[in-house]
């Protein structure tokens, strides 16, 4: 049995391989896992912001929607990013599970937790430009985008430990994943405000948590809806219970990865 | 009476998905110091059972105790980064060990180990051959003590110099109260490193008992498992529909090692080949290696074999090319160390034919 200091020892472990060696060889190396989701943006901001003049309600700023627009893709790029990553998460450190006696969470955490450092530096990004725009940064919006960032985390923990299992079995959704967290992207407001989309789908929009969790990051710069603030504070709790839930569920068939792999 | 080092009790294990599989060990245990060696045929169970015993497998059923803290080393190249530099992989192997970041004297200690220059430390794996990465994932024992050492082949890659060195480490490690589990295909590697050994057949324990003993049984059924072989494969032998059917070329790139590659020219059947079966057979010890490789729809296939060498034992290697359900051609062939030729003694002559 591995002890909780070996299981985080574990973690550390693998957190920093992943982060070290996922651009190596390559002529920018690590610099890649913050030049690539800044291209994105990049492309996504002219296209939407300059090219379609996307604005803001009452707004006639542009600089506002490429702020409102970052805090909205950037969690969605983890979403995604931790989705995608958990459900081949075994399949990429085969050859580790196979010699060592890893505790099967930690290394869908470890791909989690590799994801974070491109999310923190796009909310850098965006609290600079909040600064240059001189939007005024009040605690309650900072509070929220602070339960916003935690519930977005508790609904990728248990999905993605339910996706590292069920990829393993299914190995067609590594594939399929990225295709369909596309076609949520579009569907979802990220580019455009909630308002644009038709009654149902807004509807839908208004009560999906990760929308909700969203529009909580978004708060500095748009306030949340009162129906957002409320299902943002109970998603706390529930998202808690539902990761201890899916963790006592994962515990009856970790044990089987190494010997499907 | 002394607590076993590891012991094993009412063990079952079956893969998921694979139903025709089942490990049933009742009881086995090892006491500090003893040094174990695990012998069988390939499907055995041998990997699954040290895999158990790292706990990498959880077992469906039965209880494994070890009293102290086991280390495996599992395969070759399956922990390690081909994209990280010799350093990093030792220091990566060295946590993976130890549980925490090493200290630079365990690191020193381990890359001397290895007989690297600093040069090829500081390239990254993937220029590295077979036998440098079995250097370095072996350096982390001179640094750890690994209580119960599980290995699983490791050494079967390393080379005629390193091989010594590295048992030299093992035996050090068993003589300080380390028990060893050594899993192999080398019947001398056992005889001359283990105290004890297991001979496992379809997942049990077949026989137990000191090396030379089992070694003894098991050196017998292995010759006559493949005088069997031999004598069967004989009346199957029918000739080659086409010479030009099939390529062989040897590459000898080390003084143990060399791969076989086999091209098999399907369209010069009637029915399409649908697999290639190989076997790789030695008289004086045991089955080596046997494999199944789909040809597919492509007219022409390459069959990769590596054939590790035992000195100066020559190898049968026999090639049985499928179409549908029957044995279409067998082609039989002695692997010397200096070259290839047809079984029965004359040289392989045809034009397509390449020997290097």
């Amino acid at each position: 049995m591995l002890s909780e200091k070996s299981q985080r020892s574990q973690l550390r472990f693998l957190t920093v391989r992943t982060l070290k060696t996922r651009y190596a060889g390559t002529v920018l190396g690590a610099a890649w896992a913050f030049a690539l989701p800044l291209t994105q943006i990049i492309i996504y901001v002219v296209i939407f912001g300059f090219l379609f003049k996307s604005k803001l309600p009452g707004s006639d700023k542009s600089l506002g929607y490429v702020i409102w627009f970052l805090l909205g893709y950037s969690p969605w790029m983890l979403f995604s990013e931790c989705l995608v990553s958990a459900s081949s998460c075994f399949q990429a450190n085969a050859g580790l599970i196979k010699s060592f006696p890893f505790k099967k969470p930690v290394i869908v955490y470890s791909s989690i937790l590799s994801a974070l450092p491109q999310f923190l530096l796009c909310l850098l990004i965006s609290l600079v430009l909040m600064i240059i725009s001189g939007v005024s940064l009040s605690i309650s919006a900072l509070m929220y985008q602070a339960l916003g960032i935690a519930d977005l985390l508790l609904i990728v923990v248990p999905l993605s430990l339910c996706l590292s299992l069920l990829g393993l079995v299914l190995r067609d959704l590594p594939v399929l994943l990225p295709q369909l967290l596309m076609m949520l992207l579009f569907a979802s407001p990220i580019f455009f405000p909630a308002s644009v989309l038709p009654g149902v789908m807004s509807t839908i929009a208004a009560v999906n948590p990760v929308i909700v969790a969203i529009n909580l990051i978004r708060a500095p710069i748009q306030a949340p809806t009162d129906l957002a603030v409320v299902l943002g504070t109970v998603g706390f709790p529930l998202g808690c219970l539902t990761w201890q839930l899916v963790l006592h569920r994962y515990r009856r068939y970790e044990g089987v990865v190494a010997s499907l792999l | 009476m002394s607590i076993p080092a590891l012991h094993v009790h009412n063990l079952r294990f079956a893969y998921p998905l694979k139903s025709d599989f089942v490990l049933d060990i009742p009881e086995w245990c090892i006491n500090p110091g003893d040094s174990v060696g695990i012998v069988g045929g390939n499907g055995s169970g041998k990997s699954t059972f040290l895999s158990l015993l790292a706990g990498v497998f959880e077992p469906d059923q039965g209880l494994i105790h070890a009293s102290s803290k086991v280390t495996p080393l599992l395969g070759v190249g399956s922990s390690i980064n081909e994209y990280q530099s010799g350093y990093e992989n030792i220091v990566a192997e060295l946590q993976t060990h130890l549980g925490r970041p090493p200290s630079d004297e365990e690191v020193s200690t381990s890359a001397a180990f290895t007989e690297l220059s600093d040069a090829v430390l500081n390239d990254n794996l993937h220029t590295y051959s077979s036998g440098m990465k079995a250097r370095i994932a072996f350096a982390p024992l001179c640094a750890i003590q690994p209580g119960i050492l599980v290995m699983d082949e490791v050494l079967a890659v390393g080379d005629n110099k390193f091989v010594p060195k590295a048992l030299a480490v093992v035996n050090k490690l068993i003589a300080n109260g380390n028990a060893l589990v050594l899993a192999s295909h080398s019947s001398d590697v056992i005889r001359s490193n283990c105290s004890k050994a297991i001979w496992m057949r379809d997942g049990s324990i077949f026989s137990s008992g000191t090396a030379q003993e089992v070694m003894d049984a098991y050196d017998d059924w292995c010759r006559e498992q493949v005088e069997q072989i031999l004598v069967a494969s004989e009346g199957d032998l029918q000739p080659l529909p086409e010479q030009q059917l099939v390529q062989i070329r040897e590459d000898i790139y080390d003084a143990d090692v060399s791969t076989l590659y086999i091209n098999a020219d399907s369209s010069c059947f009637s029915a399409r080949v649908q697999k290639v079966q190989i076997r790789v057979l030695t008289k004086e010890s045991y089955l080596l290696y046997e494999s199944e490789c789909e040809i597919g729809c492509q007219d022409m296939a390459t069959f990769v074999i590596q054939l590790r060498r035992m000195g100066a034992v020559s190898l049968l290697v026999e090639v049985i090319f499928l179409a549908g359900n029957s044995h279409y051609s067998v082609l039989m062939l002695h692997a010397r160390p200096h070259g290839i030729t047809l079984a029965g003694g004359q040289p392989i002559f045809v034009p397509t034919l390449n020997v290097v």
